[in-house]
């Protein structure tokens, strides 16, 4: 199921609303896993039994490493057994095709791909679950000895599909005690309707201009087109991600947990290493703690930090999708890190704003035709049409016609790329602030509504990952 | 925010979920929307099987949107704000000038046409008797001028243009006609159909075409059958406040004209003007009682036999060529299965038009059995 559909809205929701609220303290948990169950059956029945197992491999490492804590030899042989069958449930079930597929291009070699669905959120319930036998080991959160509350964690719907990817220790405490108080509530519906009309209204209307100019051919392709388009995907991407997370995020609030941020504003960076510690703010976090400083980090010399950097990169890419395109994408943000570590961030520094703010934002959006697109034939031909070698010319009046239809609702989504509204909103007198966050929400829920329910175009792009 | 504040966000937001989830307990499922002009998704049926295959679910999804309440408004609203956001489209269709909704043509691929001109050829060189060949401009076309100029819209005379170089049939020159006339209500604001006065220009064209006189628009007397009719372009669109369409009938039937309507595959009286259609959603199914495979005039005047290979554009063109044939024969090889060829010999058919709209003529799929 997605947040941003009728039969969530209007049916799921308020049902598993009213029984958590109405259900005494201590059966709470225990609801949330059953609904969060439905949830994910609504997609995916089947590989509900694939989450279980997930969930009981973990469950009861952390059982294991908690027993035997006192023979680190043997707590460290459950923790690396563990990591690697979750890992290994990612490959095979994520993976197994690409491999197949590209193996089979050595002469001699015949792998037959499975054609297996991807069970839906994999990528970020492995890695949530796998976060909880580290944390343990490390001391760095309590054995978790309810099944329940642990199954609650692993499978909880509002993060569950596409995060933000919530380790173990950031909740350890909200599973057996969390606040619930209307101040909590009504930041949770506020913070929910923004992520709802980020995802309905902005991001699902600006993927229609991005999808026509996806399917265009090398002829079709003008220079202005191909501009228009990436930056359409590149809003699209933005508003419909962490869409997701402030709808995760609001729909937590109201059931009570407090998840970290996920998102912060990436296209106001002014240099690529800025933007990723703004934009899916969890996955860097994740990849930071359980790779990138176990690998050593930056304390052991330059020459060696650029290896974890590449390694970091590399996985980070290839975790969005399995395509070599994937790979790419994450050696090519790798490519800028250690430009910029080695001297570009200095320079950044100095540079003038509008110098800097530019640099990262061509970065990022040349770098999601790498990512959004299929081969690297695609890939090539849509760099040829940007920087003008396409053979499809400047523009065309489609495009203009295209600009002209969707300009007002690209310039509300870029302005609201940046921080301006929360800062309007915060200079609001106490007083008024009340009033407009009634009528936005409001307002919020009776446009999303409308254009819900005519929607026949309602694809969720992080699910596949 | 105030502690206040908070209650009310709360609540607002609580008491439209309520609300909402409450109306769809409580209203009852409707099955068709006269608005879409479609069957609405019903409550699917549950089976562990179709809830595995992942069917259930897609079918509810479909069913909860389907069925939310008061969806038309919903769907007004959001056109509405599509507008005010500057949109000139919405799903797919153009509000042009003087509320003229317009679907914008998309050419086909060149093989499309070619393949469709094979077979009129094979018809054409099939059959002894000759074989006229033409297509109707849609309004996209005629009334480009009613949108933008750059509104990416392909140009369908281009079109007419390369099918008309590769016929052997002898082509009629339909753009030309309606064209002199385009500042007249050629086409349906609402709908894609031509209107009952533009099928009488590209009657007029087709008549000359075979040498027969036409009757001067003068000599009509039009009588308005409906003020109410919404078309299919208007479905689609969701721009529910514009003003529906009037229909007009310029041919009356004559008492020596009988109609036989092959409709259910045996034949049937049949009715040069079904006005049952009027107080349904479907209004232009009222020339003829709307797509029938077989349908046959007996005009009761004397002439030749005319069989007309075509769609539903001839629907409200046909009664202008009653005075001109003794017979004529409309087939749709949509449903229509039987060898032309043989048709032809066997009610010796004096003359074949093959007439259609460039829409249908560039996604028609059944043009091959033109030749069979």
């Amino acid at each position: 199921m997605v947040f941003s559909s009728i039969p969530f809205l209007f049916l799921y929701f308020p049902i598993v609303l009213a029984i958590y609220y109405i259900a005494p303290l201590r059966w709470r948990n225990a609801w949330l896993f059953a609904a969060n169950l439905v949830f994910y059956g609504w997609g995916e029945p089947v590989y509900i039994l694939l989450m279980l197992f997930s969930i009981t491999i973990n469950y009861v490492s952390g059982l294991l490493i908690e027993k035997y804590r006192a023979n680190d030899r043997l707590a460290r042989r459950f923790l690396i057994g563990n990591t690697a069958l979750n890992l290994l449930l990612l490959m095979f079930f994520k993976y197994f095709d690409l491999f197949a597929e590209t193996l089979s291009l050595i002469p001699g070699i015949e792998i037959a791909p499975l054609g297996l669905t991807l069970p839906i959120g994999i990528s970020f319930y492995t890695f949530q679950t796998m976060s909880y036998p580290i944390d343990l080991y490390r001391g760095d959160s309590a054995v978790q000895r309810n099944y329940i509350s642990f199954g609650t964690y692993v499978t909880l719907f509002p993060q569950l599909i596409a995060g933000p990817i919530v380790r173990y220790k950031d909740v350890d405490d909200q599973l057996s005690y969390r606040e619930h108080s209307t101040a909590k509530f009504a930041s949770g519906v506020t913070r929910f309707l923004v992520g709802v009309g980020k995802k309905v209204l902005i991001a699902n209307q600006i993927g229609q201009l991005w999808d026509t100019y996806a399917v265009m051919g090398a002829g079709e392709l003008t220079m202005m087109g191909s501009w228009l388009g990436i930056i359409a995907f590149s809003l699209q991407i933005y508003f419909d991600f962490s869409g997701y997370s402030d709808m995760a995020i609001g729909l937590g609030r109201m059931l009570g947990f407090e998840f970290l941020e996920n998102f912060n504003y990436p296209y106001i960076s002014r240099s690529v290493t800025e933007f990723w510690r703004r934009w899916h703010m969890s996955l860097g976090t994740w990849f930071r703690d359980y790779v990138y400083i176990p690998l050593g980090g930056n304390r052991r010399g330059m020459p060696r930090q650029i290896f974890n950097i590449l390694v970091v990169w590399a996985l980070t890419g290839f975790w969005h999708g399995a395509n070599w395109t994937f790979l790419l994408w994450g050696l090519y943000y790798a490519l800028f890190l250690i430009i910029e570590k080695l001297f570009l961030l200095k320079w950044l520094d100095r540079a003038p704003r509008a110098v800097s703010h530019i640099y990262a934002l061509l970065i990022a959006v040349c770098g999601w035709v790498l990512f959004q697109l299929d081969t690297l034939p695609q890939v090539f031909t849509y760099y040829a049409a940007m920087f003008g070698m396409g053979g499809a010319g400047l523009s065309c009046s489609a495009d203009l016609y295209r600009l002209l239809n969707y300009g007002p609702i690209l310039l509300i989504a870029v302005l609201s790329c940046t921080p301006l509204g929360s800062r309007l909103y915060a200079r609001l007198p106490e007083r008024a602030r009340g009033i407009v966050a009634c009528a936005l929400v409001l307002l919020g829920m009776i446009l999303s509504t409308a254009y819900l329910v005519d929607a026949t175009y309602n694809p969720f792009l992080y699910f596949r990952f | 925010m105030s502690k206040k504040s908070q209650f009310a966000v709360i609540a607002v937001f609580l008491t439209f979920l309520v609300v909402f989830f409450a109306a769809s307990l409580i209203l009852p499922d409707r099955d068709f929307s006269e608005r879409e002009n479609r069957f609405l998704e019903g409550r699917p049926k549950f089976s562990f099987e179709a809830l595995f295959s992942g069917k259930y679910i897609a079918e509810y999804e479909t069913y909860s949107t389907d069925q939310f309440p008061f969806r038309d408004g919903w769907i007004t609203l959001k056109a509405r704000v599509e507008r005010i956001l500057g949109k000139q489209e919405n799903n797919g269709v153009y509000l042009g000038e003087g509320d003229t909704l317009i679907e914008p043509f998309h050419a086909p691929e060149t093989d499309v046409i070619q393949n469709n001109m094979t077979a009129v050829n094979k018809l054409a060189e099939g059959t002894e008797v000759p074989v006229y060949f033409a297509l109707i401009p849609g309004k996209a076309e005629v009334w480009a001028d009613r949108m933008s100029a750059l509104t990416p819209n392909d140009s369908q005379k281009d079109l007419i243009d390369a099918a008309y170089a590769l016929s052997q049939a002898e082509t009629i020159d339909i753009h030309a006609a309606l064209s002199a006339h385009r500042d007249e209500a050629l086409y349906y604001r609402t709908d894609h159909h031509w209107t009952t006065l533009g099928a009488y220009y590209g009657a007029a064209a087709i008549l000359d075409a075979m040498d027969r006189g036409s009757t001067p628009l003068a000599d009509y007397s039009p009588r308005i059958v409906s003020d109410s009719f919404y078309g299919t372009t208007y479905s689609s669109s969701g721009f529910s406040w514009i003003a529906p369409d009037e229909m007009r009938v310029y041919v009356e039937p004559s008492e020596a004209l009988t109609i036989t309507n092959y409709y259910s595959g045996a034949p049937e009286a049949g009715l040069l003007y079904d006005e049952s259609y009027l107080g349904k959603k479907d209004k232009y199914a009222m020339f003829f009682g709307g797509n029938t495979p077989l349908l046959t005039v007996d005009t009761g005047m004397e002439g030749e036999r005319l069989l007309i290979l075509r769609d539903s554009y001839t629907d409200c063109m046909a009664p202008f060529l009653f005075d001109a044939f003794s017979e004529i024969h409309l087939i749709d090889l949509r449903y229509y299965r039987a060898s032309i060829l043989q048709y032809i010999e066997e009610n010796a058919i004096d003359r074949v038009l093959v007439l259609y709209n460039v829409d249908n003529f560039s996604t028609d799929t059944n043009f091959f059995l033109m030749g069979r």
